[in-house]
């Protein structure tokens, strides 16, 4: 301390400020981890922190420019700008990209990872012998105008916003008429929708034009409300047990929030409903503002039940497919009957029991010993609403005269008659109103004049501070032109709030949203995000790898109208890309967990594909596009599944319910994720289960039986006719010299060992053998 | 004989047979590579054991888990746990947690108020109808329902000052399980076998043995967002114990083996050009894991090399309690084969109506066999290794709800604890004068899993994964103290 006194008394003020600054950097590290202990400490002191330059200076709540593209060595490597990028960080690192994949391994690789599903083994041999130089390029553009693209990759993004065609697990009520959401999804990767319009339609499709005002809805229209559906994702647990209602309202209200800026802004929030986030830029009071965009819709003071129920009755948070007339006779019978069921129920359980109490009493007067008593409930028995004292009295007296439900019914048939006449009433009511129509399973503002947002002490809604007006992020807001919410007329049908919030975050300038969309594309390519965490952009967050690759990347893709397949193709046509997955052990001290792409990271199949594959391989796959989901149930051996006599049970997996208890147990037991809010990366697990389902699951079985036949019938008449049909079909190559004298023996010995004389028992092992090999479960 | 072949074929693959047999041999895929396995399987389980990890804590972005067995923090009291689950909310009146003042108040309004969110409830306190008794050294009172838990209550810690914050089923399982009120969150037998791994490598780590809804099963042993591995595998003692395990029925024993031979006869020629990637290694393993489930899970489940004491013990023989007894026995088995973490699942507590009838029927069900699950793991030296928690998401109310029934409580309710580490024959923690409300040493749903985790040798703040940029932890930000007084 003394030589900074010393120094400091012989220097000028700017400069003793230069040096404090020097030693606190010397003791607290880089100005950015200052500015996080500051908000720390003025977190821990309760303070509301402000947004600074420093924190806007990090990275990912920079604008993204487009960085020139580097100059490499390997320039002969380069076949989009993208290899440039990869290449200048292999180079730094000694490494360089692998040669090409051969053919076949490509063919497979791209289908796998655009469609989910393998080529055929026709699609295979004209790929190989195609003598065109251009012969992969046109391929890709084949590849990308096939339908089941939307199927591939529209699941990633039903991953990404937690689609779940039911409530919660407790009570897992289905949601009636959600798979419209995930049809729109398909339909529009398969149409390239340009994001942009993507995330408007899906924040606010609803308030992009005055549906209350449309008579008939036209197929955009529609796709408009149903994309609203994106919001109503997250688990509702009002459709749940009715206890508790009003915390489960926050509850939902606040998941679906979060769950929009996970996959859009890819920054986690939940921590910031109770406190300024620690680490990120994230006031306490910003996460309100957002709150209260969604406040007109999803209302705690003007709730509408999300699926209809006897607990909720009432107008459900949908929009009926119909015309004007039918939508506003839906929507009044609907208020109409919850207000008679309020009414009926009331009076079942309070109001008749009341009068026919006092009727007993009345009729048991003289039994009163005490005089005043009884003078006194002559009067009050001719009442309904009384006095806690009074009310107080008539419970005793009731009590001394040994009243009871029991008795009560004994002494008037008429009550019970009565009783009856209301639950009949009941039940017509409920058996009407269960008859929903069609609807857009989405959101729309229920008025426009929500109650007032409040910021939430701790998060507790029971203790509200100051009213909160809606606002976007304000590390992601423009400072020279900040986000206006607008003034609307209550009569204008909706606040705008959503599309407001949904127009700042498409906004060509906007830093999180083109780089988080990027990096999802890029992560499903490569297995992992050029940001290995694809939720979380923030200070907690990885670092890119690339920085200046996803900086490139996002320019592109904005530049290019936020259209996703001109991405995906310029990053299937890239020598990054085509590479062959070889690993070599001399390289790997260098980048060891292959971060930098020196060859093609391999993948393990998801779930989906894994089903698919099998149903595609054995001949069987139903390739029927959109609608109502297949259902599953519980099945006989206790798993859940498809009905195995129902007519959709060889379609693709997308198609499946995800009624959030009832996941078939095979797609679990392969990581397709129990949607308790979303899932931004599949995992990856190697469980032993997954062995006891490859070697004896049903479904499986009877994939290596269909298989088996498929072979059998059209592999040709030799043996090795049929064995190289198999291995086209399963892996997409030729079998090996050592596979034929392997499989030859066994099949040898089968037929002398089991007198499988025609071969079917042995081939059906020899696909079941396939089918469970690591070779079919992973793609190179 | 009908050749499958034409000759010219037969020759070509027999000549390369010769060719290859070096390279190749046969001994790949038949009768030799069964004894050939076998070998290999003793190195694969010895290897297991040698390799013993750090505890729990894990990287960000960590790709490969494990369920080999890791070193806790510190000598553990326990090993192992049997986690009794009794959804619903049994009721702390009846069966633990006797309080006179009711019988002398039954009937009239409770002099406390209730709190709204009780919707059930009416004013008028309700007397219990079961007798109390001392029992033990310790004397610590339970109901005329629990007799066979009473043999054994100088061996249990009754706490009766739990405290939830949560009146709905859902949540307050959620809160039991996961500590968190909201899904999502990994389940504590999760929690348990990822920081703790498996003493048996043909057995997963974590069983749920389901007697209820699946819905509350996969609610109460969900991994959140753990690793898969660690979720509980679902166990019946009827028919096939796990999933897909048993081999279908048109295949032979030996046809399995020849596809189980001809696959990792593929698996291995895969992996020689992808050794980098070493979860084909483990998927490799996984088959021969699975081929030995196949046996060992049926064993577990296969009661009848148990002594008629032992099947008499647990009730095997009386219709009441055969379903829950040997549910509790296969317990102690997997226990003894070195399984983690059983839990037990039952959901049949919720008694708004007709309560006398109702937890008559449920503890007929389930105290015999509870009794002679810690007697049993007592007789065989399993019980100071073994940690048993009988606990259901929160307790009732002393008012009657309806004509007969009791509504939720979640201001205080009775749990016990016994085995590995536990102080038996105590009392912790004191309800009022009606059993409504824990007004001393309130134990928090964090409070038990702190215990829990400590038993195990563990510290509840350094059990953590990485998730959305926290180290996450069972406890999480809520502030959680080991129960000190009931550990021995």
């Amino acid at each position: 301390m003394a030589v900074v006194f010393q120094v400091a008394s012989s220097l000028r003020r700017g400069t003793i400020l230069m040096v404090v600054l020097a030693v606190l950097t010397a003791i607290y590290g880089q100005p950015r981890a200052l500015a996080e202990r500051a908000r720390l400490e003025a977190t821990a002191r309760g303070e509301a922190s402000s947004i600074t330059d420093q924190d806007r200076a990090f990275w990912s709540f920079q604008q993204p420019i487009r960085p020139p593209t580097p100059r490499v060595r390997h320039g002969h490597q380069v076949r989009t700008p993208i290899d440039a990028f990869i290449l200048r960080r292999l180079e730094q690192n000694g490494l360089a990209l692998n040669p090409d994949a051969d053919r076949g391994t490509l063919i497979r690789r791209l289908y796998y990872d655009m469609l989910g599903l393998p080529p055929d083994p026709n699609e295979v041999a004209a790929f190989v012998a195609d003598p065109d130089p251009q012969s992969y390029e046109k391929l890709v553009d084949r590849v990308l105008a096939s339908p089941h693209y939307g199927e591939r990759w529209g699941r990633y993004w039903l991953d990404v916003v937690g689609f779940a065609e039911s409530s919660l697990f407790i009570g897992d009520k289905p949601r009636p008429d959600f798979w419209r959401y995930r049809d729109y999804v398909i339909g529009s990767l398969n149409a390239d929708k340009p994001y942009d319009q993507f995330v408007r339609e899906q924040l606010a499709g609803d308030e992009m034009f005055d549906w209350r005002a449309v008579d008939l809805f036209s197929p955009d229209q529609i796709d408009k409300l149903v994309a609203t559906g994106f919001l109503r994702c997250p688990p509702d647990a009002t459709d749940n047990q009715p206890i508790m209602q009003e915390e489960k309202m926050y509850a939902a209200q606040q998941a679906a929030m979060e769950v929009s800026m996970k996959a859009l802004m890819g920054l986690t929030l939940n921590c910031v409903r109770c406190h300024s986030h620690k680490y990120d830029p994230l006031p306490h009071e910003d996460y309100y503002q957002l709150i209260a965009v969604f406040q007109p819709a999803y209302d705690p003071a003007n709730w509408l039940a999300g699926i209809w129920s006897d607990a909720n009755p009432g107008t459900v948070r949908a929009i009926p497919l119909l015309d004007r007339r039918g939508r506003e006779k839906y929507f009044r019978q609907s208020r109409a009957w919850k207000a008679e069921r309020s009414t009926l129920t009331k009076e079942l359980n309070k109001e008749l029991p009341l009068r026919w109490r006092m009727k007993y009493i009345r009729d048991h007067l003289s039994e009163i010993a005490e005089n005043t008593v009884r003078d006194r409930v002559k009067v009050l028995v001719n009442h309904i609403e009384l006095s806690k004292a009074d009310a107080a009295l008539v419970s005793q007296v009731a009590l001394e005269l040994g009243l009871s439900r029991e008795k009560l019914q004994e002494a008037y048939p008429e009550y019970e008659h009565q009783q009856q006449q209301i639950r009949d009433r009941l039940t017509a009511i409920n058996k009407e109103a269960e008859k929903l129509p069609p609807v857009a399973w989405g959101l729309f503002d229920v008025s426009t004049t929500p109650s007032p947002t409040r910021l939430l002490d701790r998060g507790n809604y029971e203790t509200p501070a100051h009213e909160v007006p809606p606002g976007v992020l304000t590390v992601l807001d423009d400072p020279q032109n900040p986000c206006q919410f607008p003034q609307i007329s209550p009569d204008s049908g909706t606040t705008r709030r959503r599309l407001t919030l949904a127009n700042s975050i498409t906004r060509r300038d906007h830093p999180l949203t083109g780089r988080v969309m990027v990096n999802r594309l890029w992560q499903h390519h490569f297995h992992t995000g050029i940001v290995a965490t694809p939720d979380d952009f923030g200070a907690r967050g990885s670092r890119p790898t690339h920085p200046d690759l996803l900086d490139w990347l996002t320019v592109e893709f904005i530049e290019r109208g936020w259209r996703i397949k001109p991405i995906h193709r310029l990053i299937l046509c890239a020598t990054t890309y085509r590479q062959a997955s070889l690993d070599d052990v001399d390289k790997r001290g260098a980048d060891p967990s292959n971060r930098l792409l020196w060859h093609f990271p391999k993948r393990r199949l998801e779930a989906e594909a894994l089903r698919d594959a099998i149903l595609k391989v054995s001949g069987g796959l139903d390739q029927r596009l959109f609608g109502k989901s297949v259902p599953t149930e519980k099945l006989e051996d206790g798993q859940y599944g498809v009905p195995p006599d129902h007519s959709g049970r060889y379609r693709r997996s997308v198609y499946i319910s995800t009624r959030r208890t009832w996941i078939p147990t095979l797609l679990a037991t392969f990581d397709a994720p129990f949607m308790d809010t979303n899932c931004p990366r599949r995992s990856a697990g190697v469980i032993p289960q997954q062995a006891l389902a490859v070697m004896n699951n049903p479904f499986i079985l009877e994939g290596a039986e269909r298989f088996a036949q498929r072979i059998m019938a059209e592999g040709g008449t030799t043996f090795d006719q049929r064995l190289r049909s198999a291995w086209l079909l399963a892996y997409g190559r030729k079998p090996s010299e050592e596979e034929v004298s392997l499989f030859s023996h066994f099949l040898e010995d089968g037929r002398r060992d089991t007198e499988d004389i025609d071969g079917a028992k042995s081939w059906r092992t020899i696909c079941h053998a396939l089918f469970s090999s690591n070779e079919f479960l992973y793609v190179d | 004989m009908k050749h499958y072949l034409p000759a010219q074929s037969r020759q070509d693959f027999r000549a390369a047979s010769v060719g290859h047999a070096r390279a190749l041999p046969r001994l790949l895929w038949r009768r030799t590579m069964l004894r050939e396995s076998a070998g290999g399987l003793a190195g694969i389980a010895f290897s297991w054991l040698l390799s013993q990890q750090a505890p729990a804590s894990i990287p960000a972005g960590q790709a490969s888990f494990d369920l080999r067995p890791k070193a806790p923090h510190v000598v553990p009291k326990a090993q192992r746990v049997i986690y009794i689950f009794m959804g619903g909310g049994p009721s702390q009146i009846d069966l633990f947690d006797p309080k006179p003042m009711l019988a002398k108040y039954d009937g009239q309004p409770i002099p406390l108020e209730i709190n709204q969110r009780a919707i059930g409830a009416s004013n008028k306190l309700m007397a219990s109808p079961f007798k109390f008794q001392q029992h033990g050294r310790s004397g610590i009172e339970l109901s005329e329902l629990l007799p066979h838990l009473a043999e054994v209550v100088d061996d249990i810690a009754v706490v009766r000052s739990g405290v939830t914050t949560r009146t709905d089923h859902g949540e307050a399982l959620l809160l039991l399980h996961t500590g968190r009120p909201i899904s999502g969150f990994p389940s504590i037998g999760c929690w348990v076998s990822y920081a703790l791994g498996s003493d048996n490598d043909s057995l997963p780590a974590y069983i749920a043995m389901p007697d209820s809804d699946p819905e509350w099963t996969r609610h109460a042993t969900t991994a959140g967002w753990l690793p898969a591995l660690y979720q509980a595998a679902p166990f019946n003692v009827s028919g096939s114990p796990l999933f897909d395990l048993q081999r279908p029925a048109f295949m032979t024993a030996a046809e399995q083996r020849s596809y189980l031979d001809l696959t990792q006869a593929l698996n291995r020629r895969h992996q020689q050009t992808r050794q980098e990637l070493t979860e084909l290694d483990a998927r490799i393993q996984n088959f021969e894991l699975a081929a030995r489930m196949q046996v060992t899970a049926l064993q577990q489940v296969d009661l009848s090399n148990e002594t008629a004491a032992t099947q008499r013990l647990y009730g095997l023989e009386n219709d009441t309690t055969k379903k829950f007894g040997a549910q509790c026995l296969t317990a102690r088995r997997l226990i003894e084969s070195g399984v983690r973490f059983v839990h037990l699942i039952r959901n049949d507590w919720d008694h708004h109506g007709k309560l006398k009838k109702k937890l008559t029927k449920s503890t007929r069900e389930t105290d015999q066999p509870v009794g002679a699950l810690l007697k049993d793991l007592k007789q065989r030296g399993l019980l100071e290794s073994t940690l048993v928690i009988w606990a259901g998401e929160f307790g009732r109310l002393p008012v009657v709800e309806g004509a007969d029934g009791r509504d939720h409580n979640p201001f205080g309710f009775s749990f016990w604890l016994a085995g590995g580490g536990i102080k038996g024959g105590s009392i912790h923690g004191v309800t009022d004068d009606f059993s409504y409300t824990a007004v001393e040493d309130q134990v928090t749903m964090p409070d038990l899993h702190a215990t829990v985790l400590h038993l195990l040798g563990l510290d509840h703040r350094n059990v953590s994964f990485p998730f959305e940029g926290r180290d996450e932890t069972l406890t999480g930000e809520e502030p959680a103290s080991i129960i000190r007084p009931i550990i021995a």
